[in-house]
């Protein structure tokens, strides 16, 4: 190294030194603070739950780190992190977004068990009985269609869905989110080798399989696609947009498909206490009230009167009260996911 | 669709994307050469030639550096034509992006290559020597011997790269939803793996999943690697008695950089920013986000600044000299490919030296890179999910690695490239000046060296920091659960269509990292002047 060379190469040593030190600072300082922070897995939509703790932050003092899923792989992709983690669990409270996977977790044994003031609050339906899990802030799977072209009654809808081309018909990939759900529903109902067949014919006749309810949402609202299947949350973000946009609520047998959240604590949590809090913050009626009244009209599942809800959630709850018990489908969800997996590699 | 499959179309993609960026990357290596390129010939001012150079190499560079995330953003979902219904139209318009952004690259690369060692007149006279005699396997044999020591010799360096980015490219085929027809199974391999891996639980089956990918890389990495290594110099390319370019190619040159910037660069940023009008407003309401996207960028910023200078002085290391000299070398008579002949001297020596070691591990790390961003970031989550690593999990250690052994190769690219193009006499002159006994001489001196050789530094880490910036894969397989760095976030948001927050949050993580590269820039060129 000639001389001249020095001061540079002792700018640069500084930057990089500097670098390090940055990137170790917030290292540290976010490890440190990470051990008393209680780390959150959460595969809600991040603009909805991201609020809702902070305000548990404001509230109890208590640091949470929330870690979220990526949206094409929603709710699956935590689900089995956190079965990959078992050894080693990083999490200590799991909010997911729908409650199959929950099931799933409690039965590989990770959840611990919790039954404080929020789940006393909740209908048996929504809970496990030996409190592993509790839902709360429940969403439906609806027919979203553009009423430029359709209207959103059933005669319509199953006409719509028996036609040779399915091109203008959206669903999301079945293999993630309130899908697989809805999926593990009708591997239950109509059986394997009716579900079977009815997808392999859909798929023949073209119908859009896309990346997310949100996507199918957008395609519906832009006249893209004339109808399809989503959540009711995301029916909402079209609603408000002002687009030409109205659902029906997907029935099976007579039955809808409502899915709560569900929230639940992992097992070999340090922060017992706080994780408790948490929970009981999240079941409690003001953050149903909350998810009610927010952008994604969440259905509280807590008794609650009508008068306070906002007015297009009042027939949701109604529709939510018709629902199929999901606790009983865990066995469905792992079959209908290991056929859609093998159907997907074909 | 099987993954074998996925990476089955992803290299015919791949494959396509080389045989029409070949061509384009011929006539923009000869631009980035050729001084006299100007679009109107009558054009004459003092220095209008580097002019019109540099104008090239902007304009070249401006689509490949746009972020694919901007890109998948503004053309998916709400492009004007409705993509779902027709994958095909997905598929040509993903392929007709990653090439305008590809070809960038292989231009450069093209340019830096060293002279076929067989000329095209040598080929020439080879081919009249055997115009009289009968074709048989013998000709032609020879003729494709000649063909691989000739124009393949060039070429293929730049090709390979191509391939090779075209096949592991994620985040813009995640974001148009490229699909095997109506059915939803994408027709990339990485996204098939990204999106299996989460699927699964065995953490192992990922890494058995990127046997097919990695066959795929190393049909090209090997051949490419051979063909380096039997290039003795990387010299920037000017061919003497070469012909200038002509108009009708100068005409497709400048026709290739619009509608590449058109394309790639000008729809993309005017769609985000015309939707983002009204959105910035929202966002300064929302502290919560503001905060957070804050956060996330700076987050975001540190792991890319840090893992670029980490990648680019390792990269630095096997070109060095035994001496220890790392960054510039005046004296040095030219500028070898001293990654080949490192690998070789290696191979020969069986004398074990630290400095060896270092330098043949350094030359080690710089391989897992190419395979690209995916299977580094698998690989070193399966290391970190399990085994005596695992308690460095969940901490900002295992995406710093990933991101800097996934930025080591292109910082080897960067490394090669300056030396190659390294004003030597200028800059030595500038060092001399430098050791004057006069304060304001020194200070000129210092101003100099950083207009001449530093800011060039600078600029390659910049480069990479950028491109550590919007890695997705890794970030999202590796981030600490507190440090989630801004392209996630982004990522995510994205899946749900366009909103005036999202464009005004996009475009401030593209704006945010650019104002602070020129930031440092400025603060680092009067430093250099008062340290000299």
């Amino acid at each position: 190294m000639t001389a001249t060379n020095k001061p540079y190469n002792w700018i640069v040593l500084v930057v990089a030194g500097a670098a390090i030190v940055g990137v170790v600072t917030l290292g540290s300082g976010g490890c440190s603070s990470d051990q008393d922070a209680l780390i959150v897995y959460c595969a809600h939509d991040q603009v909805f739950s991201e609020r809702v703790l902070r305000r548990f932050e404001r509230e109890t003092g208590i640091r949470v780190v929330p870690r979220f899923d990526t949206e094409a792989t929603k709710s699956l992709g935590l689900t089995n992190l956190l079965i990959r983690e078992k050894e080693h669990p990083r999490c200590d409270v799991f909010w997911n977004n729908q409650v199959l996977g929950t099931v799933d977790l409690r039965r590989q044994g990770i959840l611990h068990p919790y039954k404080g003031d929020g789940y006393r609050r909740i209908p048996d339906t929504f809970k496990d009985p030996d409190g592993c899990w509790t839902g709360f802030a429940a969403r439906l799977r609806v027919n979203i269609v553009n009423t430029d072209v359709l209207q959103p009654t059933s005669d319509e809808i199953e006409r719509r869905f028996a036609a040779d081309d399915l091109s203008r018909i959206a669903v999301a990939r079945p293999r993630f989110g309130t899908t697989l759900s809805h999926y593990s529903v009708l591997w239950n109902r109509w059986k394997p080798d009716g579900l079977q067949a009815w997808h392999v014919g859909t798929r023949r006749r073209g119908i859009s399989e896309v990346a997310g309810n949100s996507t199918v949402m957008n395609l519906v609202a832009k006249g893209t696609c004339d109808l399809g299947w989503t959540d009711t949350d995301d029916f909402f973000v079209a609603k408000d947009r002002g687009d030409p946009v109205a659902m029906s609520p997907i029935r099976i047998n007579g039955e809808t498909i409502c899915i709560p959240n569900s929230v639940a604590i992992i097992k070999g949590t340090k922060k017992l206490s706080q994780a408790q809090q948490l929970v009981d913050f999240l079941l409690s009626a003001e953050t149903e009230l909350e998810l009610a009244k927010s952008k994604s009209r969440q259905i509280p599942l807590g008794p609650m009167k009508d008068s306070d809800l906002p007015p297009d959630v009042r027939p949701l709850k109604r529709w939510a009260e018709e629902g199929c018990d999901l606790s009983g489908l865990a066995q469905s969800r792992a079959d209908c996911l290991a056929w859609l997996k093998s159907e997907n590699l074909r | 669709m099987s993954l074998m499959n996925a990476c089955g179309w992803s290299s015919l993609r791949a494959a396509a994307i080389v045989l029409a960026a070949a061509p384009v990357c011929v006539l923009l290596a000869r631009v980035l050469g050729d001084k006299e390129t100007r679009f109107f010939e009558q054009t004459e001012f003092l220095g209008a030639g580097r002019t019109y150079q540099r104008l090239a190499w902007t304009l070249l560079l401006i689509p490949f550096l746009t972020p694919d995330l901007l890109l998948g953003y503004a053309y998916g979902n709400f492009s004007p034509f409705p993509l779902v219904r027709h994958p095909w139209m997905c598929e040509l318009l993903y392929g007709v992006l990653l090439w305008m952004k590809l070809v960038p690259l292989g231009a450069v690369v093209m340019f830096l290559t060293p002279p076929a060692p067989l000329t095209a007149k040598a080929i020439h006279c080879r081919r009249l020597l055997f115009a009289a005699r009968p074709k048989g396997f013998s000709t032609y044999a020879v003729l494709l011997g000649d063909f691989i020591r000739g124009p393949a010799r060039r070429m293929f360096p730049a090709l390979g790269l191509i391939f090779l980015l075209a096949f592991q490219e994620f985040e813009l085929g995640a974001l148009l939803g490229i699909t095997a027809g109506r059915v939803g199974s994408p027709v990339s391999w990485t996204r098939t793996l990204f999106e299996g891996q989460q699927g699964i639980i065995d953490p192992l089956a990922p890494l058995k999943w990127t046997v097919w990918p990695v066959l795929f890389d190393l049909a090209v990495l090997v051949p490419l690697v051979w063909l380096i290594s039997r290039s003795r110099n990387l010299t920037v390319t000017t061919e003497h008695g070469r012909k200038p370019l002509g108009r009708i190619g100068r005409l497709s040159a400048w026709c290739y950089f619009a509608t590449a910037i058109i394309l790639v660069s000008v729809i993309p940023l005017v769609c985000v920013l015309r939707e983002s009008t009204g959105g910035y407003a929202a966002l300064l309401a929302s502290r919560e986000q503001l905060t957070g996207l804050s956060r996330e960028i700076f987050v975001g910023c540190v792991f890319a600044g840090v893992a670029a200078v980490a990648a680019y002085f390792m990269a630095a290391i096997p070109l060095m000299q035994q001496s220890g000299q790392l960054l510039s070398n005046p004296s040095a008579g030219g500028c070898h490919w001293r990654v080949a002949s490192a690998s070789r001297w290696i191979l020969a020596t069986r004398q074990w030296h630290p400095f060896r070691l270092l330098r043949y591990s350094a030359a080690l790390l710089l391989i897992p890179g190419l395979t690209g961003s995916l299977i580094v970031g698998l690989s070193i989550l399966y290391l970190f999910q399990t085994g005596w690593l695992n308690s460095l999990y969940d901490t900002p250690a295992p995406l710093g690695i990933a991101l800097v052994l996934f930025l080591a190769p292109r910082a080897l690219l960067l490394q090669l490239l300056f030396r190659a193009t390294r004003p030597r006499e200028s800059g030595w002159l500038a060092q001399l000046l430098s050791r004057s006994a006069v304060d304001r001489q020194r200070r000129t001196a210092g101003q100099l060296l950083w207009s001449i050789e530093r800011s060039r530094h600078f600029w390659a880490t910049a480069l990479l920091a950028f491109w550590a910036y919007w890695d997705l894969t890794s970030a999202v397989m590796l981030h600490p659960s507190s440090m989630v760095p801004a392209s996630v976030r982004l990522y995510n948001l994205m899946h749900y269509g366009h909103n005036a927050v999202l464009s005004s949050m996009t475009l401030l993580a593209v704006a945010i990292p650019l104002l602070l590269a020129w930031f440092f820039a400025s603060l680092l060129r009067p430093l250099t002047g008062r340290l000299v």
